[in-house]
């Protein structure tokens, strides 16, 4: 048995070869489990000198001495063909006296109960089993790992909020809500409408020049008129503005989360838009 | 008993004696004779400078031929390491206190404005020898077979050290960092599926409060949790990925000829793939 492990026992492919020559019944008695290939360059070792109980092959130890005492109780019938497996070049020949080795009976195989090899479809199914769980948790583990990313409450300001009456803004720009709302509030001819204080650039807020009349984005230069329209710097389009409407006491109601971009500023009325009409 | 008034006196012992003692054959394992061979086993039986091979090419020192830039690079890494943690002492990464400590740190912590500008400084240069040395691997091709393997490890290290210095940027909260990380994560929303205005983001339900931009903030604006995501990335989370990353580069130096040197000869049976054919 040892003898003959193949070179990859994991490997379902590979039946087992079959036991070749000497008949002997009990010949895995006592026999530790085929040891893992100790030297993966080996080739497969010929068939022949099947060797029933000598612990030869690729055993990091040096041969348990081919004489019969290295082999207890069940290896009783061992062939007269003492000599040391061929097979085993890995094997150091050491010049170790026979005798002087103890029979020392083998590591695992302290009963003469037959060890039990099992068959390597099995253990491939087995570890298969074994990957497919670890795969698995881990699959789990990086999807609740990123999942954990993503908070379900956050504490930020809130984005609807009433601004006062509408007869509190006169005519222009009026940035009493940029630091704690980032909004603008304007008023022109056509009515109140609330601008949204964040470049379309890239985000960042730009400062009202009342001198000018215009909006000027520190990040990076965009430039935009008293109503938010875009006519210089990297800007794509004019700000976007929020929902307006008044609620039931004939305050303003700002939603920032309801935007309306360029095109759809007309939207809307008392009920809910881009301006209010007052 | 008796004899203690004929004890000998106490002397320290000398050097000589020391180094008989067994602390200090605990210690050290093997002399330190100038021979080839002791000078190896002081190499190889240290665990630090066990990471620098025992013997080197002639030409691995030469500072034309590798302007040192990835040694420089790491040491700055070191450099950045220890001033960093120096740092955390005294810095919270809470909105207004994390200024607050910056202020502190510069003004009134015995030796803090050295330590900051020491990271800062330091922090520049890293970027800067971390391209010098990606272009001097270019002009040697050391990117090609069998190093190109480590040539994407040091793409990766590339990648984590500007993650690094954009996370750190926004640590002292000020308007600088403020702005740059809002136009930094701006930019994350145009991520291509994970953004919320990137293509085939809205299409797939991406939103501005679920998409990755969110996931960097831990909010859909740039807040107190954003500034503790920073922090965490910069300080914990980014150095250990990068360290991994370091580790596997520098063992792969020495496995693919070491600084300088020729590609290792490989028995072409081991191997597999293109780097067999190239040999």
């Amino acid at each position: 048995m040892a003898d003959e492990k193949n070179p990859d026992p994991n490997r379902p492919a590979m039946p087992k070869p079959p036991m070749p020559a000497m008949p002997t019944p009990p010949a895995a008695a006592g026999m530790p489990k085929p040891p893992t290939p100790a030297a993966p360059g080996m080739p497969p070792p010929p068939p022949a000198p099947a060797m029933p109980a000598a612990p030869a092959g690729g055993m990091p130890k040096p041969p348990a001495a081919p004489a019969a005492p290295a082999a207890p109780a069940a290896a009783t019938p061992a062939p007269a063909a003492p000599k040391p497996a061929p097979a085993a070049p890995a094997a150091p020949a050491n010049p170790v006296n026979p005798a002087a080795l103890k029979p020392q009976p083998p590591k695992s195989g302290v009963s003469a109960e037959p060890v039990k090899v099992e068959d390597p479809a099995v253990l491939s199914r087995r570890r298969d089993f074994v990957w497919h769980g670890v795969a698995g948790m881990l699959t789990l583990g990086a999807v609740a790992f990123g999942r954990f990313f993503f908070p379900r409450s956050l504490f930020e300001p809130r984005t609807s909020f009433t601004i006062g009456y509408p007869s509190d803004y006169g005519f222009g720009v009026d940035t009493k809500f940029q630091s704690t709302q980032r909004i603008w509030v304007c008023r022109n001819s056509q009515g109140l409408f609330v601008i949204l204080a964040v470049c379309t650039h890239l985000g960042c807020t730009p400062d009202w020049l009342s001198t000018e009349g215009l909006f000027k984005c520190p990040c990076h230069g965009s430039v935009y008129d008293s109503e938010g329209k875009n006519f210089a710097g990297p800007a794509p389009m004019p700000m976007r503005r929020c929902d307006v409407r008044l609620d039931a006491s004939g305050r303003i109601v700002v939603d920032t989360l309801k935007l309306y971009e360029v095109g759809k500023f007309n939207d809307g009325g008392p009920a809910g838009g881009a301006y209010l009409a007052v | 008993m008796a004899e203690t008034p004929t004890k000998p006196k106490f002397k320290l012992p000398s050097v000589a004696e020391l180094k008989e003692g067994q602390i200090w054959k605990s210690i050290f394992r093997h002399k330190l004779d100038e021979t080839p061979r002791n000078r190896s086993l002081a190499v190889l039986s240290n665990v630090f400078l066990h990471l620098h091979p025992a013997k080197i090419n002639r030409d691995a020192v030469r500072y034309n031929y590798t302007w040192g830039m990835g040694g420089i690079t790491f040491y700055l890494f070191l450099v950045l390491t220890i001033t960093g943690v120096l740092l955390m002492f005294y810095y919270h990464p809470s909105k207004g206190q994390a200024y607050r400590d910056i202020m502190y740190i510069m003004h009134d912590v015995p030796f803090g404005n050295f330590t900051r500008n020491m990271h800062r400084w330091a922090a520049h240069s890293m970027i800067i020898t971390t391209w010098l040395h990606m272009f001097r691997v270019f002009l040697t091709g050391s990117y090609k077979p069998p190093r190109e393997f480590n040539w994407n490890i040091g793409v990766l290290l590339l990648l984590f050290t500007m993650l690094l210095s954009f996370t750190g940027y926004l640590l002292p909260d000020d308007q600088l960092g403020f702005w740059a990380v809002t136009v930094g994560t701006n930019m994350a929303r145009a991520t291509p599926v994970l953004g919320s205005e990137g293509p085939f983001g809205p299409q797939m339900g991406i939103t501005a409060f679920n998409d990755v931009r969110f996931a960097l903030l831990g909010g859909s604006i740039v807040d107190a949790n954003a500034l503790l995501r920073a922090y965490i990335w910069h300080c914990v989370a980014i150095p250990i990925i990068a360290s991994v990353l370091m580790i596997v580069h520098f063992w792969r130096i020495r496995k693919d000829g070491a600084i300088s040197g020729p590609a290792p000869v490989m028995i072409e049976q081991d191997l597999s793939g293109p780097v067999a054919k190239k040999a």
